[in-house]
């Protein structure tokens, strides 16, 4: 049996092998740099000549006044981009597959996914101007329709947040909605001709077959998302925050930033970074024995 | 899905900032460096290299194949390598590159010395590459650093000690360049009396501020210059609300500012003089350039946390809530702060002698009748006024490598640019060149870009003043005669050179800085040494406190008397207190 | 499979019509001010008078970029970056996906596998032992130090399984009995039918390979051997300016202002790629293909 099982796993074996290799060499291998997050790191001393500091960055960053209130912004951003970068490619890709005009299907298509083209940096200028309370079109067109005030988005605490979530998921929903496009080709064509026969209108054959049918794919990246959540977007709020909206607006990564990277404090950040993995590692970990637990479905 | 989780979440944190993280350290550019170029008027008895090899082939010729002296030529040539940071905007004449110009090839058919480049690198990414250099064990012969990282390499021993180089081989102009102002330079490279590394920048100090004002909206509205602080607020408010422009629209600010609250335009450093207030802490820098000044029993003090920054605070919130600062102050960066100039919707803003150049430089071209002009800053009360300055203590050095064969040549290369950029023989060849319509700074070429001498602008600027009196143009310098050009140019109506007359034209910005140093020195930190350990750790915290409280005490969110308590208080508290114990331990106060 | 369609309905489609059109509207109207900024003047740029329309015409931008070596040589970087990179990259995706496609019972150590490249998608050495694998292997100033270091992307691997595991299953078992080992039923059954999910996740290995510019930066020694993206990060100016200290440093400021050539660039930087989504749009939206082979 054994030696029959080996007989048949050998070429996946094989298969995994070259990727094995690589990523050994190239993941691995630096894994090894993390020391430096226990270390008084100092370039010219070199990995193995520095001074060992044990958990000290870490208390150090734990300790600082702001870092409770970073880390609460962080993961308030982060948990509304998930579920906005959830639920809008999905809605949009469900929309898509509603046209039947394959020309206009596809020009939308491209064209939502441009702006994933754009830096922040080039992205944030245009942003600041169209945000702008005084002169931005999005202000003015707010007080000609609803005669509201002008609203202050990128220097109002409260709004910031918000601010950074629309535009974060107006970049990338087009990108996204790839992935589940590609989904909805794979659901059996047969499933909506059984359905029309037995009298279901679109809505009810979007929410029993499209759906149902796209199920895996969002689960699965509602689990990679969630992996995510430490990393609320540092070149997207770096580009765009300021001090008077570092109360709602600051992350652990501009935090970090502005902390240690400005002044090279390369053992400090290190810290940091492995801390977010750490916890990346024990939520993906969780979501996967939930999903297989209850679902019966291994993400990968 | 947003952006590409394996991105995101691989290199994760640690590269997507330290890739960032060169942004804003963007001091190892070769434009952040280049070193002033000019001419002390001084005589050298430097023997004239230009083009003459033999210069000095009298020399005795040690064993080594060397020539002594400070352009001593290798034969057989050597080879030094180094590394170098490229500006954000690289533009060369034909046939030219980095690796083969005009300074390359007179190092190796003048000095005998073929420079290599092992990397180049734009230099916002020029710090994480000289870390990974460093711990890759892989570095060049000399190459440029910072305090930070000059430090680290010292303390490892990395550095080639270069005491004695600098007595033998040093020519008389990088002597006078290195010693001027006090010898402030070599003072800043030195480390237990031993010169470690070649200062790049530092000596007089510069960045003073100015007010930049529309004098044609100040002639519209019937008003003078400023002469006192109560002027320049009256003045802030007159802009705001008596359509200055005259478009019947009430579409206009005052004064002009920017989110990093300090900074050379748009920023409050000069409204603080005006109070007697000196302080610096920019927003977007590493928050360890600061002032310190001295309390009245001479211990060191943060300029920052006195009662005048209060003062003129209160001012300044006084004029937000009037309307005559920008609500949107708090988001805009310089580069926005800029746009509300050039689209003419403000009227008046602090900055340094180069607003001129930037960001309002096409102005003028584009509308004549616009008249942006610098005025000296003034004082709230019968006190004289100083400007803050910086700039005086150097930041950037090269630094040999001990480990060099011919850890002289550096100096070699050096001196060499200092006599074609700096020395009384200079060549304006070697500094900047026209062809077509484009300017070459042909001088960034050089692999060393020497300090030169500090002043160099000002005592052009007299020059310059005198000829447009006199009309003698026999004793300007070669630099001094582009600017002279470019005047005249503007005053024959071409507008594109209006940035000359700004500069250097009668009244100009280099007037206005002359004359602070005459009569009105600008006052500078009393620290004189590198950042202490606690600046580096602590320094971003307290800047991000100070920039967040002075940002809320302008735009009214929080009382001025927050000041006091959210700002002082707990500045000393987070770790001012351990910056001020190690300045005064340090030894190297004024 | 659209019958008549109620008044209801039809007042649906239209809202989805026109939400759509909104919608892409938002989208565009960033690139098309780009798109506007590179044909406008500089003088107008700088006064701010260039929206979504250029402003006093100029394809002066185009002209200078045309000319711009450093600019041509990093697209033809770029372009070779994708091309080695999407083969590699697409072997070793599918050549890991397929084994870890599998379930535990045919493959006893696939869960280990799974988790030890998952491992690799959380936790990062960073920066510095990276390099100096590279810099130690010989590929610094090399495209294979562009392309070799992100040789397997585990998210691609993870949606690659998943797309083969939805494959119907008494497919392979049909092709096991017929006497197929696994090398020809990847080959020959699997392949073929992950059309789609191959699209897919070539665009995002394509876009990939074409956006990342920190490794071109950091293990390239000289700008000529940059691809685009690095090149395009050097000319985004991020203006500094409390290291001006001189004359030279403030003329030196003023040729940072052509905005005009900057959006020219960017724009043409992003081109190839906008070239060649709709070609593989074909691919992602043919599912009718994969339900009729199912027979």
């Amino acid at each position: 049996m054994g030696k029959k099982n080996w007989r048949l796993e050998r070429p996946l074996h094989l298969m995994i092998l070259p990727g094995l290799l690589f990523v050994l060499i190239f993941s691995y291998a630096p894994m090894a740099g993390l020391i430096i997050a226990f270390q008084d790191f100092i370039p010219t001393k070199g990995m193995f000549g520095s001074h060992w500091v044990g958990l000290e960055h870490f208390k150090y960053v734990y300790g600082l006044p702001q870092t409770r209130a970073v880390v609460a912004n962080t993961l308030f951003i982060s948990f509304m981009k998930i579920v906005a970068g959830l639920v809008v490619p999905i809605t949009t890709a469900i929309l898509l597959n509603e046209i039947r005009k394959q020309f206009f299907k596809r020009a939308i298509q491209t064209v939502i996914y441009l702006p994933h083209f754009l830096s922040w940096v080039i992205l944030s200028g245009i942003l600041i101007d169209i945000l702008s309370p005084s002169s931005g079109i999005l202000n003015q067109g707010l007080g000609f329709l609803f005669g509201a005030k002008p609203i202050f988005f990128l220097g109002d605490q409260s709004w910031f947040p918000y601010v950074m979530v629309t535009t974060d998921v107006w970049k990338e929903f087009g990108f996204g909605t790839i992935i589940y496009l590609a989904a909805l080709t794979s659901i059996n064509p047969m499933l909506y001709e059984a359905a029309v026969i037995d009298g279901a209108n679109r809505w009810k054959q979007t929410l029993h077959i499209t759906i149902p049918g796209m199920f895996p794919v969002i689960v699965l990246m509602m689990t990679l998302a969630i992996g995510n959540i430490l990393n609320a977007g540092f070149d997207q709020i770096f580009n765009m925050y300021n001090p008077s909206v570092y109360e709602t607006g600051d992350i652990l990564d501009t935090y970090v930033y502005r902390l240690a990277f400005v002044n090279a404090q390369l053992s400090v950040a290190t810290a940091v970074g492995l801390f977010k993995s750490i916890i990346s590692f024990l939520l993906i970990s969780l979501s996967y024995i939930i999903a297989y637990r209850f679902a019966n479905y291994r993400i990968f | 899905m947003r952006k590409k989780p394996v991105k995101t979440l691989t290199v994760g944190i640690l590269t997507t900032l330290l890739l960032a993280s060169a942004c804003s350290n963007g001091n190892n550019g070769s434009n952040g460096n280049t070193g002033n170029t000019g001419n002390t008027g001084s005589k050298s008895d430097t023997p004239a290299v230009s083009g003459n090899a033999g210069a000095d082939a009298n020399a005795n010729k040690p064993a080594s194949g060397m020539e002594e002296g400070p352009f001593g030529k290798y034969d057989p040539p050597i080879t030094m390598t180094t590394v170098r940071s490229l500006p954000d905007v690289e533009e060369y004449r034909k046939g030219e590159s980095l690796d083969d110009n005009l300074w390359t090839k007179d190092f190796s058919s003048i000095l005998g010395i073929n420079v290599v480049n092992k990397w180049k690198v734009n230099n916002k990414q020029y710090n994480n590459k000289i870390t990974v250099s460093m711990i890759s064990g892989d570095m060049p012969d000399f190459y440029q650093v910072d305090s930070k990282q000059l430090q680290q390499i010292v303390d490892a021993g990395q550095a080639a000690d270069l005491t004695e180089i600098y007595e033998k081989y040093a020519s008389d102009v990088t002597k006078q360049s290195f010693e001027e102002f006090g010898g402030i330079k070599l003072q800043g490279a030195t480390f237990d009396g031993k010169l470690m590394a070649l200062p790049l920048n530092g000596g007089m100090p510069g960045a003073a501020q100015m007010i930049w004002i529309r004098a044609d909206w100040l002639k519209n509205l019937g008003l003078e210059p400023p002469k006192t602080m109560d002027d320049v607020n009256k003045i802030a408010l007159a802009f705001t609300k008596d359509d200055p422009d005259q478009n019947g629209k009430n579409d206009t600010i005052g004064l002009n500012l920017m989110k990093d609250l300090f900074g050379g335009w748009a920023g409050i450093d000069g409204y603080l003089n005006g109070y007697h207030a000196y302080a610096f802490n920019p927003a977007n820098a590493s928050g360890t350039e600061l002032i310190i000044r001295k309390d009245a029993d001479g211990k060191p003090i943060l300029g920052d946390t006195l009662p005048e920054v209060k003062t003129a605070l209160g001012h300044l919130r006084d004029l937000y809530a009037a309307g005559a600062i920008n609500k949107e102050f708090s988001v805009l960066d310089p580069s926005k702060a800029g746009d509300l100039a050039t689209t003419s919707k403000v009227g008046m803003s602090y900055g340094e002698f180069w607003v001129g150049t930037w960001p309002i430089n096409n102005m003028k071209k584009e509308d004549p009748k616009v008249d942006w002009k610098p005025y000296p800053i003034v004082s709230s009360d019968d006190q004289p006024v100083h400007p803050t300055g910086r700039g005086d203590v150097p930041t950037s050095f090269i630094v040999v490598n001990k480990n060099s064969k011919h850890p002289e040549a550096a100096m070699k290369i050096l001196n060499y640019f200092h006599e074609k950029v700096s020395g009384p023989n200079k060549d304006e060849a070697y500094h900047q060149v026209k062809e077509g319509d484009k300017n070459y700074q042909v001088f960034g070429l050089s692999p060393i870009v020497g300090p030169g001498f500090s002043n160099t602008n000002q005592t052009d600027n007299d020059l310059i003043q005198d000829a447009l009196k006199t009309g003698d143009e026999s004793k300007l310098t070669p630099s001094a005669m582009v600017y002279y050009k470019g005047i005249k140019e503007y005053q024959a109506g071409n507008m594109e050179m209006w940035f000359w007359n700004a500069l250097f034209g009668p009244g100009g910005a280099y007037s206005i800085t002359n004359d602070y140093d005459k009569n009105s020195p600008p006052v500078t930190s009393e620290y004189l040494g590198q950042p202490t350990l606690s600046m580096v750790s602590k320094g971003p915290i307290l800047r991000d406190l100070e920039i967040k409280v002075f940002t809320e005490i302008i735009n009214g969110t929080r009382p001025l008397d927050d000041f006091d308590t959210a700002f002082v208080a707990e500045w000393n508290k987070q770790g001012g207190q351990d910056i001020l114990k190690e300045i005064a331990e340090s030894g190297r106060l004024k | 499979m659209v019958q008549h369609k109620s008044a209801l309905q039809r007042t649906v489609y239209v809202g989805i019509y026109c939400l759509l059109t909104l919608v892409a509207l938002v989208c565009i109207l960033p690139l098309i001010n780009v798109l506007a900024l590179s044909f406008s003047s500089n003088d107008a740029i700088q006064a701010d008078k260039v929206t979504f329309w250029p402003v006093e015409f100029s394809t002066k931008a185009y002209h200078f970029v045309a000319q711009k070596k450093a600019f041509l040589l990093s697209i033809w970087v770029s372009i070779q970056r994708v091309g080695l990179g999407l083969l590699i990259n697409m072997v070793l995706t599918v050549l890991v996906a397929y084994p870890l496609s599998k379930e535990s019972s045919h493959f006893r150590l696939r869960t280990l596998y799974a988790w030890v490249f998952v491992f690799t998608m959380l936790f990062s050495g960073g920066l510095v032992p990276t390099y100096l694998i590279v810099k130690n292997l010989g590929m610094l100033d090399t495209l294979w130090a562009l392309v070799l270091p992100g040789a397997v992307p585990i998210f691609n691997v993870i949606l690659m399984l998943n797309f083969f595991r939805a494959l119907p299953k008494e497919l392979m078992e049909a092709s096991f009995i017929d006497g197929c080992g696994h090398w020809k039923l990847l080959w020959k059954v699997i392949l073929p039918l992950s059309t789609p999910s191959i699209a897919t996740v070539g665009l995002f290995t394509i876009v990939g390979h074409w956006n990342e510019w920190f490794a071109g930066i950091i293990y390239m020694n000289d700008s000529i051997h940059y691809p685009l993206a690095s090149y395009l990060q050097t000319i985004v100016v991020n203006l500094d300016i409390s290291k001006i200290a001189n004359i030279d440093d403030a003329t030196y400021l003023q040729s940072l202002n052509d905005r005009a050539v900057r959006a020219a660039q960017i724009f043409l930087g992003a081109l190839p790629i906008f070239c060649v989504y709709p070609f593989l749009q074909r691919y992602f939206m043919s599912g009718i293909v994969l339900g009729s082979v199912k027979e």
